[in-house]
């Protein structure tokens, strides 16, 4: 159990800059999340946290204790990789004893330590057996258990998932947040899968050009997305410019009205596909644009259907039902979104949430 | 931020709160840094200095001590030089056609074509490419001279054999020689061609012989070009061979050879001022390659890889016939050089039986011979070993511009001639502090840099196989930078040592042009007692020498083929 904060962290290559000021105040305890696309400075921070880059300015503090400029043996972060790491030539409670045997446990409990975490990954059956006859699942969970039975005070993962395939990564997924919550394990996990950032955290920080964007629990980032860039990378988002005027908001025509308190002027509205539904809404709560079909995707739980609301492009993501699925190109229809359901940006380029 | 407690583990935190700073971490790099410095001073002392040496000498006028351009005019105009650096080229030239007409048809049967042992004909080829070219030289002398089996049987019938010695013998032995060079490059080339571009030729209505020339070819162009390159750059560079075989045909590295001998005491400012139009040869047409190949590059997909085609009938009778008629000519000297071994010999004169008298002769006159070539290789082996390990770490997992730099600086004994770099010894290692010559150090040396890029392109290329995270995750867990080499990264590399280690073996054993020059009584090895035995018509003496020499080599490809998973692919 530790807290980690990182204040003022900058990391450039060139001209490139890697890590713009990122100052990051993550619990003890918590599953905190690196989100972004890739380039975004998500795997750079986490290696700096680790001691593999060696950051240009700022500080890397485990409870109060300051790491930043210790070598990367020196650390006690538990690191979990991407291409799982595991080493070749050893067998797999071998892989597990490493870091117990560069600590001088003494033997017996090195034994016990890595029974027991063999255990609990449920790899306690393939002890004996050489990394080249598992499969990628199971390499992994050796990275996990060796990372894990040091008893770091942080444990940081760089992608695990992203290597294997899509059914084996919610079942592992599911497995690493019970062992961190088990073991209570303040952990920095960096992923490019949105789905899986939202799936596994308390807190997911997204980042993009260097910066982190915002930091909040999945729910809020998914729902109140402090700027455009995260509104459009976590899930997908309806764009819609928008008019503000005497404290009302015009889209095409229609009018719906704003929170108190913005300025007139442009501004760019976004609402989530599953909240566009099919059909003329109550206008006193609804605003009811009408267009024509541009596609019907039928996608198993639901219907995915573009709309092109004279000039507006919309997905509307809605039930699968017989009418619906039934909808052609070039019919005309009628959508409708609750006044609630609009969050308000800035009009400008990656625009902060108005309201 | 109130009192900090240490975390609980056995590593003892150094500090606490510090301010955050700038400071690099160290110890993180310390270890590296001391092996880098290192590294870069070996290089300095045994490569940029004897060259230095060699550059500079080759502007100072032998007679006045002063600075002089005349030694480079004198060899850039005197016909005497002007005719042997057309020689030079002539033969590398050739040599490299050669090697290429013979390389790159027997490569693309064997890669398209089920021929019938395979594995024979790769492993001839290997064994033609570690054997020493000079012993190439002799024996094609034995076979085709003036008093050669074959001569002397096609005079019987009234037919005159033309001549071998000179420029065609010499084509002839770096054809032989070489091929395997191209053979083997192309051949692994030709393997890992995605089947997609020729089918989607075939689609678009290009037929067979099409499609092998305009996209095949080009495909495999920049393989066929290293191996060429390759031939090019060792045919101009050897001694051996146009020394016994070209009679008196002079090339740079031999008339480099003997002015150094006749300049000896004196200043060698001629011997030089050739060397440095060998390495200037040499380079150009590395550069040239470089310079064509920077505008090919092909993203490789290994998704299609290419089927191998059934041989039937006349064309696949003669397929056979071409590639073991190839390998059987490439392994002929071994075969020679084995059979001349076991003849019987009274003196210098082979009495017609066979007998052990050769190799008797070699265990009662020069034991110290054999045991100098053994020891000499293994300590060059060795250093050559440990040198590799930490060069191609650093070159491979530390991308700085020195690291650049110092993986620039090791493609440089590629290209210098073995003569020259010797000469650059003589002139660096001669006065003391540093008075080496005539000692077994300084050959050593010479072997250890003139072979050192081979053992760092073969570590190198396994220690690109191995992911860094692995050596990450052992730093992770705690071990320091130098012990999370030990223990993780070098296990994971022994069989690629090894298999350099092997290939360095090879090469050391059978130097003969750089170590003819630095030599002495007590320091001979067995390349240059070969030499001298045939230039003194002792052809049992050198054959018994030739074939220890073989044999040795051969010990060491059954060990690279064993460890190794592409075999021969080990080789280039």
């Amino acid at each position: 159990m530790a807290r980690v904060r990182i204040t003022d962290l900058k990391k450039s290559y060139g001209e490139f800059t890697a890590l713009k000021n990122i100052s990051l105040d993550i619990a003890s305890g918590s599953f905190f999340t690196l989100l972004g696309p890739s380039g975004c400075g998500k795997t750079t921070l986490l290696r700096a946290i680790a001691g593999f880059h060696i950051q240009d300015a700022g500080g890397i503090y485990v409870d109060d204790t300051s790491i930043g400029d210790r070598p990367a043996h020196l650390r006690d972060v538990g690191m979990v990789f991407q291409d799982y790491a595991v080493f070749p030539h050893l067998s797999v409670e071998d892989n597990v004893a490493f870091g117990l045997r560069q600590r001088k446990v003494p033997a017996e409990e090195r034994r016990r330590r890595v029974a027991e975490i063999l255990e609990i990954v449920q790899l306690g059956a393939l002890a004996k057996r050489m990394p080249h006859q598992l499969s990628g699942g199971q390499q992994q969970r050796v990275g996990l258990a060796r990372a894990l039975v040091i008893r770091p005070k942080v444990l940081l993962m760089d992608e695990p998932l992203s290597n294997l395939d899509a059914k084996l990564r919610v079942e592992l997924r599911r497995d690493i947040r019970g062992l961190q919550r088990e073991f209570g394990i303040t952990t920095v996990y960096v992923t490019h899968d949105q789905e899986e950032a939202l799936a596994i955290s308390d807190q997911v920080c997204v980042m993009y050009g260097g910066v982190a964007q915002q930091v909040a629990s999945p729910w809020d980032i998914y729902s109140r997305a402090a700027n455009l860039f995260v509104a459009t990378f976590v899930g997908s988002n309806n764009r819609l410019k928008a008019r503000l005027a005497g404290g009302h908001a015009t889209i095409a025509g229609a009018v719906l009205p704003a929170p108190a308190g913005l300025a007139d002027g442009a501004a760019i509205l976004t609402i989530r596909p599953e909240k566009v539904r099919l059909g003329a809404g109550d206008p006193a709560r609804e605003l009811t644009l009408a267009g024509t079909v541009r596609y019907a995707m039928f996608i198993g739980r639901e219907l995915e259907l573009g709309v092109d609301c004279g000039g507006i492009a919309l997905t509307a993501l809605v039930p699968p039902e017989t009418h619906a699925v039934g909808l052609q190109p070039g019919e005309a229809v009628e959508v409708s979104m609750s006044h609630a359901d609009f969050s308000f940006y800035e009009d400008t380029d990656n625009g902060r949430l108005l309201a | 931020m109130t009192a900090t407690t240490p975390p609980p583990t056995t590593t003892p935190p150094p500090t606490t709160t510090l301010p955050p700073s700038r400071r690099p971490a160290i110890g993180l790099f310390n270890f590296w840094n001391g092996v880098f410095a290192l590294c870069l001073a070996v290089i300095a002392v045994l490569l940029i200095a004897p060259l230095s040496e060699v550059f500079v000498v080759g502007f100072v006028d032998p007679e006045t001590q002063g600075f002089t351009l005349g030694n480079y005019v004198r060899v850039l105009t005197h016909p005497y030089y002007v005719g042997a650096l057309g020689n030079t080229v002539l033969v590398g030239v050739g040599g490299m056609i050669g090697a290429c007409l013979v390389g790159v048809p027997l490569a693309y049967f064997v890669a398209r074509y089920r021929v019938t042992g395979r594995s024979v004909i790769s492993t001839l080829a290997v064994l033609a490419l570690v054997s020493p070219p000079f012993i190439g030289a002799y024996s094609w002398i034995l076979v085709l001279g003036n008093n050669g089996w074959v001569t002397k049987a096609l005079r019987e019938f009234g037919i005159a054999m033309p001549s071998i010695y000179g420029t065609p013998g010499i084509i002839l032995v770096f054809t032989l020689k070489f091929f395997p060079f191209v053979y083997l490059m192309t051949e692994s080339a030709l393997r890992s061609i995605n089947r997609s571009f020729e089918e989607a030729a075939a689609n678009l209505g290009c037929g067979p012989l099409a499609r092998f020339f305009r996209v095949t070819l080009p495909l495999v162009f920049p393989a066929v070009s290293s191996g060429a390159i390759l031939a090019f750059v060792l045919s101009i560079a050897d001694f051996g061979t146009p020394a016994i075989i070209g009679r008196n045909f002079r090339t740079l590295s031999t008339i480099a050879y003997n002015q150094y001998t006749a300049e000896m005491g004196g200043t060698p400012s001629i011997a030089v001022a050739i060397s440095v139009v060998m390495i200037v040869i040499s380079m150009a047409a590395v550069l040239l390659q470089r310079y064509f190949l920077s505008k090919r590059r092909y993203a490789g997909a290994l998704t299609n890889l290419t089927e191998q085609k059934d041989l039937t009938g006349p064309f696949g009778a003669l397929v056979h016939v071409f590639c073991y008629l190839v390998v059987v000519l490439a392994a002929l000297p071994m075969i020679v050089v084995f059979y001349t071994s076991v003849l019987a010999t009274n003196g210098p004169v082979f009495t017609g039986a066979f007998g052990l008298s050769s190799y008797r002769r070699v265990w009662n006159e020069l034991p110290n011979v054999v045991g100098n070539s053994f020891s000499f290789a293994l300590a060059a082996v060795v250093l050559i070993t440990i040198t590799s390990a930490f060069i191609s770490y650093i070159v491979v997992r530390r991308e700085t511009w020195l690291s650049g730099l110092l993986d620039s600086l090791l493609m440089v004994p590629y290209v210098v001639p073995g003569v020259v770099m010797a000469i650059g010894f003589a002139l660096t290692f001669n006065k003391p502090p540093v008075d080496l010559i005539g000692t077994a150090a300084i050959i050593v040396m010479v072997v250890f840099i003139r072979r050192l890029p081979y053992g760092v392109r073969s570590t190198s290329s396994i220690l690109r196989q191995i992911k860094p995270s692995i050596e990450e995750a052992a730093v992770n867990l705690g071990a320091p930078p130098a012990l999370a080499f030990l223990k993780v990264t070098v296990p994971i590399m022994i069989p690629g040592i090894v298999v350099g280690a092997m290939m360095s073996f090879i090469t050391a054993i059978n130097e003969l042009s750089s170590t003819l020059l630095l030599y002495t009584g007590a320091t001979a090895t067995m390349p240059i007692k070969i030499y001298s035995a045939v230039l003194d018509g002792e052809f049992g003496l050198a054959a018994a020498l030739s074939t220890i020499l073989l044999v040795s080599s051969g010990i060491c490809v059954f060990i690279v083929f064993r460890l190794s998973e592409s075999r021969e692919g080990a080789f280039v």
